[in-house]
């Protein structure tokens, strides 16, 4: 439908106005889009079409009780049934799935198989001449060099060993020997300090 | 609708009042004067606006941003419409007989089912606008933000939406020098 500098619609005209009604002007501007027995047989079935929607019985609306019935209420799910619908709701593709389990897994059996840091301790008391020594052997991770030392009273070495790579027999006895956290540190830092 | 983004569900049963009629029309007409799946969409029309109304952009008219909504879940029918072997064209639906008995309302009746067969069976585009414009009475510029055209093209389909049906109900067309 065309437009004019008048700002003319043919689709106004064609709702408000029979094309007897249009003045001259408004006649030459129709006919440059359609005929006038075309601007008749549209504007005919513009007004029944018009006429047909504001008397057609429609059925009625949905209540509003029917669609607040519809919507869905919070769904509770306990246990392993909610955790298992917000993993499968991640959407994650079934590669990068498998690609996370065989990864989790190697780093499970590659984890399983170091050394935790687990300095060690047995003291013993040694009678030397009339000389009261500690002998301390460390230990460091599972596959590095042990070391062991005598010491004084004064935490002076006296006499030092280091010995083969520790063996995964000697790692498990270890575990259990194991001290706090703290005194595991300041013997290791003593071990250091010897060598 | 401001009031049911700040999570005022009581907004919401005002909104319903106002516009589940229009829209309950709108989709009845789309799609094929069918009632069921005219109160079927018009449920999940109003459903989809109460649990995301975030989605509303204040800027625009709340109207406008509905019949959009609405105008999409007709295209979505059609697609899925032309995907299915059709047994039933939408034209060649029966549509229930009214009781009628004088021969002036019988003859409105043949013509009103002549004219509701024939907007079915218009381009899904211009049955859109015709329904747009002529049904719900809706300005150019609204259609336009409706279905996100151009208001030319609006008018061409509105343009070819009438000769269409003029064409298809001419038997019923009087004199020209009657109107």
């Amino acid at each position: 439908m065309s437009l004019n500098k008048n700002n003319w619609d043919v689709e106004k005209f064609l709702q408000t106005r029979a094309f007897s009604e249009l003045n001259a002007a408004q006649q030459a501007f129709v006919l440059q889009s359609i005929s006038e027995a075309e601007y008749q047989s549209q504007r005919w079935v513009l007004l029944e079409s018009k006429d047909f929607f504001a008397n057609d019985s429609i059925p009625p609306a949905p209540t509003l009780e029917q669609v607040m019935a519809r919507r869905p209420g919070p769904q509770k799910q306990s246990g392993f049934f909610s955790f298992f619908e917000k993993v499968t709701n991640l959407h994650v593709p079934v590669w990068q799935l498998g690609m996370a389990i065989i990864c989790g897994w190697i780093f499970g059996q590659w984890n399983a198989t170091q050394e935790k840091s687990n300095l060690g301790i047995v003291p013993q008391i040694v009678y030397q001449t009339d000389t009261i020594v500690r002998e301390i052997p460390i230990y460091i991770g599972l596959g590095k060099q042990a070391y062991a030392a005598l010491v004084d009273s004064q935490d002076q070495k006296i006499a030092s060993q280091n010995q083969q790579p520790i063996k995964k027999k000697d790692a498990n006895i270890r575990r259990s020997t194991s001290v706090s956290v703290a005194r595991d540190r300041e013997l290791f830092e003593l071990a250091v300090g010897m060598q | 609708m401001v009031l049911l983004q700040r999570g005022d569900h009581s907004a919401f049963g005002e909104l319903y009042n106002r516009y589940s009629v229009k829209m309950h029309r709108y989709f009845y007409r789309m799609l094929g004067q069918d009632e069921i799946l005219a109160s079927d969409h018009t449920q999940d029309l109003f459903l989809h606006v109460l649990e995301r109304p975030q989605l509303f952009d204040a800027k625009r008219r709340f109207s406008t941003w509905l019949y959009a909504i609405a105008s999409n879940r007709c295209k979505n029918v059609y697609r899925a419409w032309s995907r299915k072997p059709a047994t039933l064209e939408l034209a060649d639906r029966p549509i229930v007989a009214k009781e009628i008995s004088p021969p002036e309302k019988l003859d409105s009746a043949i013509f009103n089912d002549a004219l509701q067969k024939a907007i079915s069976t218009l381009p899904d585009v211009q049955k859109e606008c015709f329904i747009l414009r002529y049904q719900e009475e809706l300005s150019i510029k609204e259609i336009v933000e409706i279905i996100e055209c151009p208001a030319g093209t609006v008018k061409s389909r509105l343009h070819y939406a009438l000769k269409y049906l003029a064409n298809n109900l001419q038997a019923f067309n009087p004199k020209p020098s009657e109107l």
